[in-house]
């Protein structure tokens, strides 16, 4: 029965934190699509958190776009590595555009 | 015939144990539930130290940019004009915002503006291109978020 019960938990904890163990996703963070044209240039920018304490980095629109050399902005996206629950967090900003 | 008198006696303690363990497993996947961490969209977070810069305007078309020159000041100087200068064909501004928000137990204080217009206004930005969120905390106890502005 305690192994029963084990079991239960652990499916339900499965299906609550879906990715809280390893995730390594890319999302559309602009959405509006309207006839976009992504355009030459790509330009990242990253920010950090570790062991859930402290969190740095620049990842904005401007740092980015700054990185590959961007004048205009067309499209963005987003992407986040999370290992064991957040105990690194990676989130990365790609800007595309000419 | 003597009768055997029963040789073990009920072990309450152990029940308790049981009962125990089965209520720390349910905070547990409780917690599991609440804890932030688990979902990849909720951001970095840093119980200590954070100073981070996320996108705050995701809406792009065709959006003009502006380039910082390496000499441009840092992010603790007080409200100003940045005028972007080399390398643009056109006079690029920014400013930018600042809440304070100060939280301990039932205290929480917040203070100042982060409305893009108010920025816009102060920095003589007219076009209003993108903006973004600087976030600092230290224990949580401190934070301040800042809206920088880019426009011209």
């Amino acid at each position: 029965m305690r192994y029963l019960q084990m079991a239960a938990l652990l499916f339900l904890v499965g299906i609550i934190c879906t990715g809280c163990f390893y995730s390594n996703i890319r999302t559309p963070l602009d959405t509006n699509l309207d006839r976009t044209e992504l355009g030459k240039l790509t330009g990242e920018a990253e920010l950090h958190s570790f062991l859930w304490l402290v969190a740095w980095g620049d990842a904005g629109t401007a740092a980015a776009a700054k990185q590959g050399g961007l004048t205009r902005i067309n499209h963005m996206d987003t992407e986040v590595l999370s290992v064991l629950m957040g105990l690194y967090y990676r989130q990365k900003v790609i800007v595309y555009g000419d | 015939m003597a009768t055997s008198l029963p040789t073990t006696t009920p072990d309450r303690g152990k029940n308790l144990r049981r009962s125990f363990h089965g209520w720390a497993a349910l905070a547990a996947a409780l917690i599991l539930l609440l804890f932030p961490a688990c979902i990849a969209s909720g951001g970095a977070r840093g119980k200590i130290y954070v100073h981070k810069t996320e996108p705050y305007t995701i809406d792009f078309n065709a959006t003009p940019c502006a380039w910082y020159p390496e000499s441009a000041p840092s992010a603790f100087q007080p409200w100003h004009n940045l005028d972007v200068m080399a390398g643009c064909n056109r006079l690029n501004r920014s400013g930018r915002g600042g809440i304070v928000h100060l939280t301990y137990d039932l205290y929480d204080v917040r203070w100042s503006s982060n409305a893009i217009g108010d920025i816009a206004k102060r920095n003589n930005i007219g076009t209003i291109c993108f903006a973004d969120l600087e976030t600092t905390s230290i224990l949580g106890l401190w934070n301040r978020y800042m809206i920088h502005v880019y426009g011209f």
